[in-house]
């Protein structure tokens, strides 16, 4: 199963959870944080809608 | 003066052919194309001295027998013992190296290619075998064309079935709709960022594998048959990729409605139809067939079933 290595929004009170949250001021923040984590992580980046992205391990076993 | 010699020399020249065919018969099969194995001249020898060992095994049978050693039969499953040994060998050292690919083979790629091994070594001894009981029952030039015989075949046990004949291949249009990929309607993935989204657009290929009917469409589901396509893919057109870059790997998605599998792949040097005729030639993999349709239709049809059934319903009730 993935799992989500971080999370990176525009609007804190969206989100919460285990996951790293990142909270970015603007869209272009957004994309050059996701952009940097993808690269750090080796994981892939994917929008959930226009303010929030989810970095997923797809390598991740369970638990 | 040579005639001569055969005649005296009965035996031995039967070893002789049978050997000789049964390394021929190896040699033929064991070719080195676009899967890059065993184009190492190190394995390639490793499966030549195999050949011949297997060839000399096959046919010093044969007289023994003539001369009523019978033991000399236990020499064939000493060899059967041998060749399972190819195959862990060529088993571990795929498994070794696939761990280093960018798009791995897959242990059903994997499995296939080392039964092909051990498979190849049997047909090099059953023409060792066939040669020299020729020429040992007649004449050592009957010998020769059966081997020859033989040698034919053994090619034609070799060659494999392969994509383009359980489905139909084209390419289909890659489409981005915000962050989703899809190939052909079929859904593939999120992508994110919208760096990787241009070089999805700009360099990937889509394709779209139609199977033919309901047992290819089984086949084509196997998650070791779609790896294997996305490897012989990536092997023959390279792959625009580096480690740690999930988003720009190759992938295969199956519609559940259709059964129609789509393919994205990421090429190095983009060409489209020479990437629909790569995947018609793609091996069938041995452990990805199945054959659902002909067992159901028999069941379905023979009245046998049923009464099976109403006294399976009698049974329980």
């Amino acid at each position: 199963m993935a799992k989500i290595a971080a999370v990176v929004t525009l609007s804190k009170d969206d989100v919460s959870g285990g996951a790293p949250i990142f909270v970015a001021a603007n869209r272009e923040e957004l994309e050059k944080t996701a952009l940097l984590l993808e690269k750090t992580l080796d994981c892939a980046a994917h929008q959930v809608n226009e303010t929030l992205f989810v970095i997923v391990d797809h390598r991740a076993q369970n638990g | 003066m040579i005639g001569h010699w055969i005649q005296s020399h009965r035996d031995l020249t039967c070893v002789l052919l049978g050997t000789f065919f049964g390394l021929a018969a190896r040699l033929l099969m064991l070719r080195s194309d676009y899967r890059q194995y065993p184009a190492h001249p190190h394995g390639l020898i490793v499966n030549l001295a195999l050949g011949m060992i297997a060839g000399a095994l096959g046919s010093v049978a044969v007289p023994a027998l003539y001369h009523n050693n019978y033991t000399a039969i236990t020499f064939l499953s000493l060899a059967a013992q041998q060749f399972r040994e190819v195959r862990n060998m060529e088993r571990n050292t795929l498994t070794a190296i696939d761990k280093q690919e960018l798009v791995p083979r897959g242990a059903a790629y994997i499995e296939g290619m080392a039964v092909v091994f051990e498979g190849r070594n049997y047909l090099a001894i059953f023409t060792a075998l066939v040669t020299s009981l020729a020429a040992m029952a007649a004449v050592w030039w009957i010998g020769v064309i059966v081997g020859a015989f033989a040698l034919g075949c053994a090619l034609f046990f070799m060659r494999g079935k392969n994509i383009g004949r359980v489905a139909e291949v084209e390419q289909a249009p890659i489409r981005l709709d915000g962050p989703n990929v899809y190939v052909g309607g079929i859904y593939m993935m999120n992508v994110g960022l919208a760096p990787d989204r241009e070089t999805i657009a700009e360099r990937g290929v889509g394709l779209l594998i139609t199977p033919k009917n309901g047992n290819s469409r089984v086949t084509l589901a196997n998650l070791g048959q779609r790896q294997a396509i996305l490897y012989d893919l990536s092997t023959r057109f390279g792959v625009y990729r580096d480690d740690g870059e999930p988003t720009l790997i190759p992938l295969a998605k199956l519609s559940l409605e259709t059964g129609q599998l789509a393919v994205l792949a990421l090429p190095r040097e983009r060409e489209p139809e020479l990437a629909v005729e790569a995947v018609r030639n793609v091996p069938l993999l041995e452990s990805a067939v199945r054959l659902p349709v002909p067992a159901n239709r028999k069941q379905l049809n023979g009245g046998s079933h049923g009464e099976n059934r109403s006294r399976r319903n009698a049974e329980q009730g």
